[in-house]
């Protein structure tokens, strides 16, 4: 019986995923695909020398099938990974021993990661052996290959988190959706590789910029998905959402800060806090409606500032709903603030729809499914299953409103804030009562979602209540020992 | 130390409109064996797991050695071994290497590890199987590798949710003989299962769980004796068509038919003095029954869960209407009732 394969330093989860996935097929079969197909490329190459121009077409093919394994293949590795845990139940045994729910997640994003990281050592000699066809961009087309595996790690991060879903949708549509968006980027390679390698030599203070800029985006939104899979796992005990939401609000306060320092173009500022906004405010809106009163101990032991922080950080829908909110406003603020105090800064009447219209499109869902669909087990999916849904819906009426010249009757569909991003793009509509529309829209769903969260406070309010006896007893009880000890 | 080793007070788990679990409470002494005994959506796996800390109570307080489910899960992981009813296993992964995992993410390190892995795999004489992967196991060996997971760090109380379903009688008298062992070595052991004759055999004490209440505590004695309606149970067996026996019970006011078996039935009949089997016995022959075989049972732990879910049945049946109020104490209008 020999178990010395892996050392004890290593996470279990590690080990644990490394002997399994070392043995799929998946693994195997693309590692073994690779370096057959990079050894026969090579070795025609080589044949080819005497033609000239082999090198690039060599990087061309290594990066190609690269990029095919490591952003396509491997993230889709991730696609079923805990879900498959939680239906076999395996997961309630993981939790009973000492692994947090944060190491189980973790150890699963390594084991791929390590996988691909393996494949990227594997194709450095075949690199070495291009080296020498000359032409090479040594620096840049490493960063280019450390990057591809830093993006593929990222989407096996958010691959991670949306399997534990439990709907197909989530779990299924969304990695799939992501990969063949891969696909294409992965297949666009050759015609750009110039351009992706003058990008990846850093040369520009923009590219810099743009490299870090997106360095750090992977990063938030791995981040929030990877949480997403923690959240899927981690006992109803542990609260992984307050931390979330600071974080989202601390990045962008950061991004704020930077852009104004830097002098940057502060018209991108709306459409970056956007997207930092979007993960936190898609996973507050569909977090459960009851809250354990343990989760609100900590809160409520601060005293009114901290039930007064809770109203937005404690982990349940009502808060989330008011941490959407606060959202929505700081994004308004922001606004407001390049409109009358920055008017070279300011938005667009097109880029102000674009915003208020994402917005109100990501409000909507969540009240559809808070007043229609309360009893949900899933609010994730079904919010994702809207989402995706209200998007179709707009392709299909501009389809239909395009064919029939009726562009008019979109006016009854403005209810569907994805209609707006087309009527504000389109001549036949006044794009002042656009502004308007849009604005009102998204306030009104923005207003709905708070009158449903002021409805459903005493879930908060009962959590507070009991919290603050459990606290009282806890306190009296370490009275107790104190005295007892004193009296010893 | 506490008093106990499992300790119920007023637990609920309500799933929005159902009351899985409602107002349960109860004691497992250390080092005792408590079967835990109910039909299917009793309540006996929502229970099993809130013990482990797996679910939480909507109401109510689960301690384990001492320690709250909720407020010390942590503690209470480190002191529990569950072993779910059904439990999936590892692609790819051989029998060790799963129990190894699991050492691993108990914290055990190096020489421990390995000693702790082969200590389990000795104890459920998984040896011949360790490097088998452990997907590719019969039902009967998978619930020895989870039996073996569930002692990797020596639990002081072992929760098991129906171990035995699903295993062939050769599994299932080498898994009893195992649950004894670790019963004789001081173990707390919590066994939910269907086969209640081995249960009685095994255990200490029986809770019996109908509709997420506790409906008996006590011993296999005490259960059948609680559960007793009286009379007598008897086999028996005739040639011919067994249902001629069955029409024949049907006519019969003082016989009652327990369960219809291959070449007869199984009877009860209301009195306990032996005449009456004997004018029993007499009447059958001169209806023309050609009995073959007639004689007494003893009553058995699988009557006494029957008879219990009968009477609770009856009893819930019963119109309960509320006497009528004295006009002194009827409420004149709407506010004083309130």
């Amino acid at each position: 019986m020999e178990l010395n394969d892996f050392s004890d330093r290593l996470p279990p989860m590690l080990v644990k995923e490394l002997r399994q996935g070392m043995r799929a097929r998946t693994f195997v079969g693309v590692f073994l695909g690779l370096q057959c197909f990079l050894a026969i490329v090579m070795l025609f190459a080589t044949s080819a020398t005497a033609l000239g121009g082999a090198g690039q077409t060599v990087s061309e093919i290594i990066f190609l099938f690269f990029a095919l394994a490591v952003l396509v293949v491997q993230p889709l590795r991730a696609m079923n990974s805990l879900h498959a845990e939680i239906k076999s139940t395996t997961i309630d045994m993981m939790v009973l021993t000492r692994l947090t729910a944060r190491r189980i997640v973790a150890g699963k994003w390594a084991s791929i990661v390590a996988q691909t990281l393996l494949l990227l050592v594997s194709i450095i000699p075949y690199l070495i052996l291009r080296y020498f066809f000359g032409g090479m961009n040594l620096f840049a087309e490493l960063l280019a290959l450390i990057s591809i595996a830093w993006l593929s790690s990222c989407l096996t991060a958010v691959n991670i988190g949306l399997s534990a879903n439990s709907s197909l949708l989530v779990r299924g549509f969304l990695p799939l959706l992501i990969a063949l968006m891969m696909f294409s980027f992965t297949m666009s390679i050759g015609s750009n590789f110039e351009e992706l390698i003058q990008f990846f030599s850093l040369d520009e203070l923009n590219s810099i910029a743009l490299f870090f800029g997106l360095l750090v985006g992977t990063w938030y939104l791995a981040w929030n998905f990877f949480y997403l899979g923690v959240k899927a796992v981690a006992p109803a005990s542990e609260n992984h959402s307050s931390l979330n939401r600071l974080i989202c609000l601390i990045t962008m306060a950061v991004i704020v800060t930077l852009l104004l320092c830097c002098h940057g173009e502060l018209e991108i500022l709306p459409y970056l806090l956007g997207a930092i906004a979007f993960p936190a405010a898609l996973l507050s809106l569909t977090e459960p409606y009851t809250m354990m009163p343990r989760l609100a101990q900590p809160f409520v032991k601060k005293g009114v500032l901290g039930r007064f922080v809770g109203v937005f950080f404690y982990p349940c829908w009502t808060a989330g709903v008011h941490f959407s909110a606060l959202l929505v406003f700081l994004l308004m603020l922001v606004n407001s603030w390049l409109h009358w105090f920055d008017s070279t800064s300011s938005l667009s009447e097109d880029s102000y729809v674009v915003i208020t219209s994402l917005i109100a499109s990501t409000l909507f869902p969540a009240f559809i499914v808070a007043a229609f669909f309360k009893r949900t087990s899933n609010p994730l999916g079904l919010y994702t299953a809207i989402l995706l849904g209200s998007f179709c819906v707009m392709l299909a009426l501009i389809a239909l409103a395009e064919s029939t010249d009726a562009e008019g009757a979109m006016m009854i569909f403005c209810w569907l804030p994805p209609i707006h991003l087309y009527m504000i793009s389109d001549s036949n509509f006044d794009q002042q009562t656009i502004v308007i529309l849009s604005t009102g829209i998204m306030l009104t769903y923005l207003l709905l979602l708070l009158i449903l969260a002021w409805k459903r406070r005493d879930a908060i309010r009962s959590a507070e209540t009991t919290a603050e006896e459990m606290n009282r007893s806890l306190a009296q009880k370490n009275a107790g020992v104190d005295d007892a000890s004193l009296a010893q | 130390m506490s008093d106990f080793a499992i300790n119920v007070q007023q637990l609920y788990r309500h799933f929005g409109p159902l009351k899985a679990v409602n107002g349960i409470s109860f004691q497992i002494p250390h080092g005792s064996v408590c079967g835990f005994v109910g039909a299917n959506g009793a309540g006996k796996t929502t229970t099993m797991r809130i013990l482990a800390s797996l679910d939480y109570p909507t109401l109510g307080r689960a301690e384990i050695c001492g320690y709250d489910v909720v407020s010390y899960p942590e503690e209470v992981r480190r002191l529990i071994g569950w072993m779910p009813d059904h439990f999936g296993n590892y692609d790819h992964m051989t029998v060790v290497e799963y129990l190894d995992f699991y050492a691993r993410a108990l914290g055990y390190r190096g020489k421990e590890r390995r000693l702790r892995v082969q200590e389990v795999v000795d104890f459920t004489d998984l040896g011949s199987l360790a490097e088998r992967f452990s997907n590719k196991l019969s039902k009967g060996n998978t619930q020895r590798l989870g039996l073996a997971r569930a002692l990797l760090q020596d639990p002081q109380v072992l929760i098991m949710d129906e171990p035995a379903a699903g295993l062939d009688p050769k599994a299932r008298v080498e898994l009893k003989s195992l649950i004894r062992v670790l019963a004789q070595e001081g173990k707390t052991i919590f066994i939910s299962s269907h086969i209640l004759s081995e249960l009685g055999e095994m255990c200490d004490s029986l809770l019996f769980i109908n509709g997420g209440r506790i409906v008996h505590h006590g011993d296999a004695e005490s259960m059948k004796q609680n559960t007793d309606n009286g009379g007598l149970l008897y086999d028996v067996q005739l040639l011919g068509d067994p249902a001629e026996l069955a029409s024949w019970c049907l006519l019969q006011p003082k016989v009652e038919m327990i369960e219809a078996r291959k070449h007869g039935a199984r009877l009860r009949i209301p009195s306990s003095d032996v005449q009456d089997a004997a004018d029993l016995l007499q009447r059958m022959v001169k209806d023309g029954l050609k009995i073959t075989e007639f004689h007494r049972e003893e009553r058995n732990l699988e009557d006494a869960f029957i008879d219990m879910l009968g009477k609770i049945d009856r009893e819930s049946r019963t119109p309960s209407v509320p006497p009528p109020l004295p006009a002194s104490a009827a409420p004149s209008s709407n506010y004083d009732a309130l």
